[in-house]
C-alpha cells in the first residue's frame, strides 16, 4: 500500500517535511511512499534520507502543471528518472510549456496519473499508458468519470492523495497559501482545505475490476526507488589520459614554485598525492579547475585568485596555481582534503576578485554549455522574514513591522515567541497589542518550511553529460542555471563542485597596484614577499589592519595587539583561533605566546598541538585528535569533524563522545583530561578554519597589508572604490586620515566615478555623492573630456542632470570650483532657476532656439559653517577636512582622546566617540552584551557595554552618531579597551 | 473693511488633553498623549508636559513610549470636545457675529472688527473670553489678536508660552519677519526644507524676494509666501465652502476585518445620505477616502449614474469598491465619504428609474427614517450590516 503527498518543498502548498511524511506512513503501516511535489525534486534527497531512516521504499515521482493542467509522473526506471529530470527542467526553462510537446521525447519509464480525461487521452496518443486517477477527484463524481474513462479504455485507480502528515497542520496550510498568494488573513477561509495522511484502506473499484488497478498493481509498475550515488566528476576531454596530464603539470608546475633541483620531499610529496588523486578518480576533477583558474581576464592578464578551503593543503594544486600557498612550509595535512577512506567528495573552493566571479561563471557556462549549472540554496522560512510576512497578511505597516523585526535576535522558533520578544532587551518598552499575539502564533507555524530557491554563492557543477540528465534545472532570477538540490542534496547524490567565490579583497590588491603602476611605479609581485617585510609585521601587530582582509574586525585588531608579534605563522593561528565559543582558548593562547607556562593536556597529544601550545586550533586538529588519542580511523574522525558543522548535531555528537571517552579510557588516559579535551573539541561550536583554509587567507591578509603600510593613499582608495569591508565609508575615511592621507572633496572638473588615490591624496570619487546615478557620473566624464566646466550654465546644459543630482553635488562640494564668490547658495538659486526656465519652456508652445541664459542671482546668504557641513555629511556620509565630532563635542567638555587611553590604565574617564561597529553577543548566562567601536580624531578604540550597562543604555546607542563616554580603561597585554559606565548622546 | 478689522484667535493648547483634565483633574500636570490604544495609533493630541519630552502630535505611540515611558494614553473622546467647542462658541458669540471654528480642535476665530465702541478694545474682549473660559469651563485659552487670520493666528502660535499676543494693523510684516517660517500656517515640510537649502528660514528673509523670485523655487504656492509672509490675508473670518459633505468614521483601534469595513461602509452611507436629504440636495459624485494603518491613506473617486440621496443606492456603489481598499494589505483606520457635486434634490421622480426597488415606496420609508432619527436627535435605526462596524463618528 501507498500513499502520494506533497511535501514542503511544494512551495507554498505543502508543510509537512519528507521526513514527517515518512513517519506518518511508517506509523499508519504504509510500506510505500510516493513524494509527487509540483514541478520538482527539490526535497528528494532529504526523502531518500528519510525513507532509509523508517525503512519505507521511495516510490519516486512529481506533479507536472501548467496552468489549470496537472499529471502526476512516477518513475519506473533509471531512464524514467533522467527523463522526468529533464521534463521537470522543461517545465521550468521552455516559455511555452506543452505536455504532448515536451512528454513525447521524454515519457519512456514514466506511469502518468491523472484526472484530466482530454490531457490523459493526448498523452496516449504519444504512446504513454495514462491512468485515470479517480483519488484527485470528488467522490460523488467518481462514478461517472470511470463509467467516461471506461468509454475511452482508459485504465482507473483510486489512490489517496495527502498534503498533510497530520490533521493539525490544516491552519498551516491555509496560513501558507494567504502568504504565498500574498492576501490577508481574511482570506484563509477561501482555500480549499487540505487532506491529511490517513490509514491504508482497501479501496472500491468504481468501475469494473478489469479497468481498475489496484495500488499493488500501480506500485509494481514502478519498481524504481531512487537514482544511483556514484561520484559524478568534472569531464576532461585531452587525447593523454587524466591521470598523465595531471602527473605532467603536476611536475612542470613544482619546477616553476621550486628550486631546481626538486627536493626528495617535493617529489615524495607529489607521488604520494598523485596517487591518491588517481585512486579516488580526481584527476580531471583537478585539471578542469586548472583550467578555469588560468584563464586570462579582461586585460589579458591572469586574473588574481586565492584557493582556499582544504584544497589548500594539497602540493598538487599548489604545483597547478590553484592555490597560492605552500603546503610544505606551513605543513598542510593533506588527510583534511583527499584520503583513500573518504565516502564524501572534497571539493576545491576558489575566490576571485568579486566583480571577476561573473565573468568566470560565464566562461564556464560557455565551456560546458547544458554541462554546468550552479548549486542552489533552499531558504526557509525563518523568524524574522515570517514574522514580517504574517503581520503582512494581517495588514500591520511597513513602519510597525520594522519597530519589531529589526530588534529581533536570537529568537528560538521552538518555543513561544511572544514571550521571548516581550523579554528582549531591545523590544522591553513595546506594546505587544493586537493583533501580535494572533501573529507571533501563525507565523511559529511557518517557521522553518521551505521558501524559494536560491543561488549558492560559489557551488558550481560540471557534469560529463546534460545536467537534466542526473538532476532537474531551472533559472534564478538573475538567469543563472541552478540545480534543484542544496549542497548537502548534490553532494548526497555524488555531485562534485567547485566553488567560485567572490572576494572584494582580491579586488582591493588589484586595484591597489594598478594605481601604483598608474602613478608610474613599478610593482613586481614575482618577488612579493609582504610576510617578511618588517613594515608590515609592524602594522599588523600594533593592529593597524583597518581595511586589510580578514583581520580588520575589531576582536582581530585587539588580538594582534595583544599577540604582538605580527608574524605569518602566528596570523595563520589567529584566523583560526577566533570564534565565537573560544574567548578563554584565546587569551591561553596570548598567555602562553607571551612565555605563559604551559603543558599538553596529555603527551600524546605533543606531535598534534606542539605548533599551537597545546590548544587546539585547526578544524583537522579534532580529527588528529580523535585519531591519536581514541583510535579513531580517519574516516571516523573526519565523520566528528563533520558534525561539528552540522545544525542538528546533538544527538550525533553523543555517540561520538561515547566512543572518544571508551577509545581514550582504553589509552589509560585521566577520565578528567578526556573530558578538557573534549571541551576543547566543543570549543569549535560549528565555527573554524583548516590550516590550509587559514594559510591561504592570511596570505592575502599580509599583502593587504603590505599595501597599507607602503601606499597607504592608493589602498585606502582601492578599499572605499571596492566597497564591503567590515566598515562604513566613514571609518575608512578617519583610517585614511590617521595615516596623513588627504581627503579631497568631490568635483566635478577631477573625481573620477569611483575613489582614486595617488601620493597622499584620496579623490572622493562622484558616486560617493548620494543621488546621483553611474549615468550621471559617466556623461560628467565623457563632456569633461571634451573641456572642463566653466559655468552652471555650463554643467547643467550639457550634463543635463535632475534637479536633486545637482543640489547633491553642490551639498557635497562637487560644484565648488564653478562659484567665484564660494556662495553654494547662489550655485543652487542658478540650478533652481535653470529648473524653472526649462520647465516653462516644456509648456511652451513654441520652443525657444536658444540655451536658457541666466540672470545674476538676488543677494543670498552663505549657509553658516556648521549648515554647510551637515548638509556635505548628510549627501557624502563623511567629512573631508574635519572630523564631525569637533563640531559636537561642547568647547568646555573636559575629555581625552583615544589616542591617549594606555596611558590611563585602571582609571575612569570621559571620551567623546563616534560609534562606527559593534557586535552582541551573550554572556554564559544569557544575557546580551555588545562591544562597540568608537572613534574620535585621534584613534579608533574598543569598548565593552557588560549586561548592566547595556540594559541601560541600549536604546541610545545607534551607529553613525557621537556619544560621550564614561567608564574605566582596561588594559590587557598591551591592548586597552573601555569599560562603559555611562553614555551620553551628543550633538 | 480692511482699516477697522481685528481678528482674534482664541486657542486652547493641548485642547483634547485640557478636556481630558476637566473630567478626570488626575490628568493634569501629567504627560498625557491622546490616541487610540494600539502601539501604532497616531498621536492626535497632547499635553504641554508630553511636548516637553519631545513628543509631538502625529508621533505613533510606540515611539512616544519610547521618549517618555510614564505617559499616560487616553483615548480621544470626540462627544466631550464637541460639548467643551460649543460652550466656547457660546463664550465668543455675545461678542461677534462671525465666529469660525473647526470640528473639536480648540481653535476659534471671532471677527470684532467694529465692535470696539459697543464692546471695548479687542485685547479686553479677549480677556473676558479667556477669563469666562477658564471659570466656566475649566479651559485656560490663549489669545492673539491681529489684523487678519493669518497673523492672529501666527501670532499665536508665536506668544504661545506668554498665552497672549496683538499684533496692530501695519506692523504685520515687521512682526512676522524675525520668526521662523514654521510658524506659518499651510507651509509643508517639503516647502520650509526647499526654503532652507536658500537659507530661507525666517519670513523676514523671503520678503527679501519679489513674488517672480519666489515662483523659482516655490512655483504655484509662491503667491501664498509672498502674501503670507508680509502679513497679507484677505480671507473673512467664517468664509467656508460647503461645496461638499462629508461623514468620517473612525475605527476602534484599527481593523481588516471585511465584515466590519463592510458595517462602516453602510453607516457611513447611511449617515451621509441623511445629511444629504437634511439639506435638500442629492449628489452626483462620491469620494471614499481611507486612512490606513501608519499614515498611508487613498481616495477613490465614485462617479454615480445619477444623482440621488438614498442611502441604498449610495452604499451599493461604495461596496463595488470595496476590493480596490482591501487590495492594499493594510488595516483600516478611518474611512471617510464625501459627498461632492451637490445640486438641490428634484421633488419630482423620475420617469425612467433604472432601479428595480418601488421609488415611492422607498422614498416614503427614508421619509420615516429621516423623522425617527430628526424626533430622537441622531441616527437610531441603522442597517443590520452596520452593526459589525466597530468604532465612532
Amino acid at each position: 500500500m501507498f500513499a502520494i503527498c506533497k511535501s514542503s518543498y511544494s512551495l507554498g502548498w505543502g508543510v509537512s517535511s519528507p521526513k514527517a511524511l515518512c513517519r506518518q506512513a511508517k506509523k499508519l503501516g504504509y510500506s510505500r511512499l510516493c513524494i509527487t511535489d509540483i514541478n520538482n525534486l527539490y526535497g528528494l534527497p532529504e526523502f531518500m534520507a528519510a525513507a532509509k531512516q523508517y525503512q519505507i521504499t521511495p516510490l519516486i515521482g512529481a506533479e507536472i502543471t501548467n496552468g489549470r493542467q496537472a499529471i502526476i509522473c512516477l518513475v519506473q526506471t533509471q531512464q524514467g528518472y533522467s527523463n522526468l529530470c529533464r521534463i521537470i527542467s522543461c517545465r521550468h526553462c521552455h516559455p511555452h510549456f506543452d505536455f504532448q510537446h515536451i512528454f513525447k521525447p521524454r515519457h519512456h519509464g514514466i506511469l502518468a496519473l491523472g484526472s484530466d480525461m482530454n490531457l490523459l487521452l493526448s498523452l496516449r496518443q504519444i504512446g504513454m499508458e495514462p491512468i485515470f486517477d479517480l483519488g484527485l477527484v470528488a467522490q460523488m463524481a467518481q462514478e461517472h468519470l470511470s463509467q467516461q474513462a471506461k468509454h475511452h479504455s482508459l485504465a482507473c485507480t483510486t489512490i489517496q492523495h495527502c498534503t498533510t502528515a497530520t490533521l493539525e497542520e490544516q491552519r498551516t496550510h491555509l496560513l501558507l497559501r494567504v502568504l504565498h498568494q500574498k492576501k490577508t488573513i481574511q482570506h484563509l477561509t477561501d482555500a480549499t482545505n487540505p487532506n491529511p495522511m490517513c490509514p491504508p484502506a482497501p479501496t472500491l473499484p468504481s468501475c469494473p475490476p478489469h479497468h481498475h488497478l489496484s495500488l499493488q498493481q500501480i506500485s509494481a509498475k514502478c519498481p524504481f526507488s531512487g537514482p544511483a550515488r556514484d561520484l559524478i566528476m568534472p569531464p576532461y576531454s585531452s587525447s593523454h589520459s587524466a591521470r598523465q596530464t595531471l602527473r605532467h603539470r603536476a611536475l612542470k608546475g613544482a619546477a616553476k614554485r621550486y628550486p631546481s633541483p626538486l627536493t626528495n620531499m617535493v617529489h615524495q610529496r607529489l607521488r604520494y598525492e598523485l596517487d591518491i588523486i588517481d585512486t579516488m578518480g580526481f584527476s580531471a576533477y583537478f585539471l578542469v579547475v586548472q583550467d578555469i583558474v588560468c584563464r586570462k581576464g579582461k586585460e589579458n592578464k591572469y586574473r588574481r585568485i586565492c584557493g582556499r578551503g582544504s584544497g589548500a593543503a594539497s602540493l598538487v594544486a599548489y604545483c597547478l596555481h590553484i592555490t597560492n600557498v605552500c603546503p610544505i612550509k606551513y605543513n598542510l595535512y593533506f588527510e583534511r582534503f583527499l584520503h583513500l577512506g573518504r565516502m564524501d567528495p572534497p571539493d576545491i573552493d576558489i575566490d576571485f576578485a568579486w566583480d571577476e566571479r561573473q565573468d568566470v561563471l560565464q566562461e564556464i557556462f560557455a565551456r560546458y554549455p547544458r554541462r554546468a549549472a550552479m548549486v542552489c540554496n533552499h531558504v526557509f522560512y525563518q523568524p524574522r522574514m515570517t514574522i514580517r510576512e504574517v503581520a503582512k497578511a494581517y495588514g500591520l505597516p511597513e513602519s510597525e513591522i520594522k519597530v519589531v523585526t529589526s530588534r529581533i535576535h536570537g529568537l528560538n522558533p521552538q518555543a513561544d515567541l511572544l514571550p521571548q520578544l516581550k523579554q528582549s532587551i531591545h523590544l522591553q518598552n513595546y506594546i505587544f497589542s493586537a493583533p501580535w499575539p494572533d501573529i507571533l502564533k501563525d507565523a511559529q507555524r511557518i517557521i522553518g518550511l521551505p521558501r524559494h530557491l536560491s543561488v549558492h554563492p560559489g557551488g558550481i557543477i560540471i557534469t560529463p553529460k546534460p545536467i537534466s540528465h542526473y538532476v532537474p534545472i531551472q533559472y534564478s532570477g538573475g538567469r543563472v542555471p541552478i540545480i534543484h538540490w542544496d549542497k548537502d542534496g548534490a553532494e548526497f547524490f555524488g555531485l562534485v563542485k567547485i566553488d567560485i567565490l567572490g572576494n572584494r579583497s582580491l579586488g582591493v590588491i588589484r586595484d591597489t597596484i594598478k594605481q601604483i603602476e598608474a602613478s608610474g611605479n613599478r610593482f613586481n609581485e614575482t618577488d612579493w614577499h609582504p610576510e617578511e617585510d618588517p613594515a608590515t609585521q609592524h602594522l599588523i601587530k600594533r593592529g593597524g589592519t583597518m581595511g586589510c582582509f580578514y583581520i580588520e574586525s575589531p576582536a582581530m585588531r585587539l588580538l594582534q595587539k595583544k599577540a604582538g608579534s605580527g608574524d605569518f605563522e602566528q596570523l595563520i593561528i589567529q584566523s583560526s583561533i577566533i570564534r565565537p565559543a573560544a574567548n578563554e582558548f584565546v587569551r591561553e593562547y596570548v598567555r602562553r605566546l607571551h612565555g605563559g607556562t604551559w603543558s599538553h593536556l596529555h603527551p600524546c597529544l605533543k606531535e598534534v598541538l606542539d605548533e599551537s601550545f597545546g590548544l587546539m586550533i585547526y578544524q583537522e586538529d579534532v580529527s588528529r585528535v580523535a585519531v591519536t588519542l581514541a583510535g579513531f580511523s580517519h574516516e571516523r574522525a573526519d565523520g566528528l569533524r563533520k558534525v561539528m558543522s552540522k545544525k542538528d548535531k546533538i544527538r550525533q555528537l553523543h555517540d561520538y563522545e561515547a566512543e572518544f571517552h571508551i577509545g581514550a579510557e582504553k589509552r589509560q588516559i585521566p577520565t578528567q583530561t578526556v573530558r578538557e579535551i573534549w571541551r576543547m573539541i566543543m570549543s569549535f561550536d560549528g565555527y573554524s578554519f583548516c590550516k590550509p583554509h587559514s594559510a591561504s587567507y592570511a596570505k592575502v591578509s599580509f599583502q593587504a597589508a603590505f599595501l597599507k603600510s607602503h601606499y597607504p593613499a592608493e589602498f585606502m582608495a582601492a578599499v572605499l572604490a571596492n566597497g564591503g569591508g567590515y566598515y562604513s565609508t566613514f571609518a575608512y575615511i578617519s583610517e585614511a586620515k590617521r595615516l596623513g592621507v588627504q581627503i579631497e572633496p568631490p568635483c566635478i572638473n577631477h573625481s573620477q566615478v569611483t575613489w582614486t588615490g595617488k601620493n597622499g591624496r584620496i579623490r572622493t570619487g562622484l558616486l560617493a555623492v548620494q543621488g546621483l546615478s553611474v549615468k550621471s557620473c559617466t556623461t560628467i566624464l565623457l563632456a569633461r573630456n571634451q573641456r572642463p566646466f566653466s559655468t552652471m550654465l555650463d554643467f547643467l546644459s550639457r550634463v543635463h542632470p535632475n534637479q536633486s543630482e545637482a543640489r547633491s553635488l553642490i551639498h557635497a562640494g562637487g560644484l565648488d570650483c564653478l562659484s567665484c564668490s564660494g556662495n553654494r547658495t547662489e550655485l543652487l538659486w542658478d540650478t533652481a532657476h535653470y529648473f524653472y526656465i526649462k520647465k516653462n519652456k516644456k509648456q511652451a508652445t513654441i520652443p525657444s532656439l536658444f540655451p536658457p541664459t541666466l540672470p545674476a542671482p538676488p543677494q543670498l546668504k552663505t549657509p553658516s559653517f556648521l549648515k554647510q557641513r551637515r548638509r556635505e555629511f548628510k549627501t557624502l556620509g563623511f567629512l573631508t577636512d574635519c572630523h564631525p565630532l569637533s563640531l559636537c563635542t561642547p568647547s568646555g567638555q573636559q575629555r581625552i582622546k583615544a589616542e591617549q587611553l594606555l596611558h590611563y590604565a585602571g582609571q575612569q574617564i570621559t571620551l567623546a566617540g563616534w560609534l562606527i561597529a559593534g557586535k552582541l553577543v551573550r554572556t554564559k548566562k544569557g544575557d546580551p552584551m555588545e562591544f562597540l567601536s568608537f572613534e574620535d580624531e585621534t584613534a579608533a578604540f574598543e569598548t565593552t557595554f557588560f549586561p548592566g550597562a547595556y540594559r541601560t543604555y541600549s536604546p541610545l546607542l545607534e551607529k553613525g552618531r557621537p556619544y560621550l563616554i564614561r567608564g574605566r580603561v582596561d588594559v590587557d597585554f598591551g591592548a586597552a579597551t573601555v569599560v562603559v559606565e555611562e553614555i551620553k548622546r551628543l550633538g | 473693511m480692511g482699516s477697522t478689522r481685528c481678528i482674534v484667535h482664541i486657542n486652547i493648547i493641548g485642547f483634547a488633553h485640557a478636556v481630558a483634565a476637566r473630567v478626570d483633574p488626575s490628568l493634569l500636570d501629567r504627560p498625557v498623549v491622546v490616541a487610540q490604544g494600539v502601539t501604532r495609533s497616531q498621536i492626535l493630541d497632547l499635553s504641554p508636559q508630553a511636548f516637553s519630552w519631545g513628543i509631538r502630535k502625529g508621533m505613533v505611540i510606540e515611539r512616544a513610549i519610547h521618549l517618555c515611558p510614564d505617559c499616560t494614553i487616553i483615548p480621544p473622546q470626540f462627544d466631550l470636545y464637541q460639548r467643551a467647542m460649543t460652550a466656547l462658541y457660546q463664550e465668543v458669540r455675545p461678542f461677534s457675529p462671525s465666529i469660525e471654528h473647526g470640528f473639536a480642535d480648540g481653535h476659534l476665530f471671532a471677527d470684532l472688527s467694529g465692535t470696539s465702541k459697543l464692546f471695548g478694545a479687542g485685547s479686553d474682549v479677549a480677556r473676558r473670553i479667556c477669563n469666562a473660559a477658564t471659570s466656566r469651563l475649566g479651559l485656560r485659552p490663549g489669545w492673539a489678536i491681529g489684523p487678519n487670520k493669518l497673523v492672529a493666528k501666527v501670532a499665536s502660535r508665536i506668544s504661545r508660552s506668554q498665552g497672549e499676543c496683538e499684533v496692530s494693523l501695519g506692523t504685520e510684516a515687521q512682526f512676522l519677519a524675525p520668526h521662523s517660517l514654521q510658524f506659518l500656517p499651510g507651509a509643508t515640510p517639503e516647502e520650509l526644507q526647499n526654503l532652507d537649502d536658500f537659507c530661507i528660514t525666517a519670513m523676514g528673509d523671503a520678503v527679501h524676494l519679489n513674488l517672480n523670485q519666489l515662483r523659482i523655487l516655490l512655483d504655484r504656492r509662491a503667491s501664498f509666501y509672498h502674501d503670507a509672509c508680509r502679513g497679507i490675508d484677505p480671507l473673512p473670518v467664517g468664509q467656508q465652502h460647503h461645496h461638499t459633505i462629508t461623514s468620517v468614521f473612525n475605527f476602534a483601534g484599527d481593523t481588516n476585518n471585511t465584515h466590519q469595513i463592510r458595517g462602516a461602509i453602510s453607516l457611513l452611507g447611511t449617515h451621509l445620505s441623511h445629511k444629504l436629504r437634511r439639506r435638500q440636495s442629492m449628489t452626483h459624485r462620491l469620494s471614499l477616502s481611507v486612512v490606513y494603518t501608519g499614515c498611508t491613506s487613498r481616495t477613490i473617486r465614485i462617479p454615480l449614474q445619477q444623482r440621488t440621496n438614498n442611502d441604498r443606492l449610495l452604499i451599493e456603489q461604495v461596496q463595488d469598491v470595496l476590493h480596490r481598499i482591501l487590495k492594499k494589505r493594510l488595516r483600516v483606520q478611518q474611512l471617510a465619504l464625501r459627498a461632492e457635486q451637490l445640486m438641490q434634490a428634484s421633488q419630482q421622480l423620475t420617469l425612467f428609474s433604472k432601479d428595480s426597488q418601488d421609488p415611492i415606496r422607498e422614498q416614503n420609508l427614508l421619509l420615516a427614517l429621516d423623522q425617527i432619527s430628526t424626533k430622537f436627535d441622531g441616527i437610531k435605526i441603522h442597517r443590520a450590516r452596520s452593526l459589525a462596524a466597530k468604532g465612532a463618528f
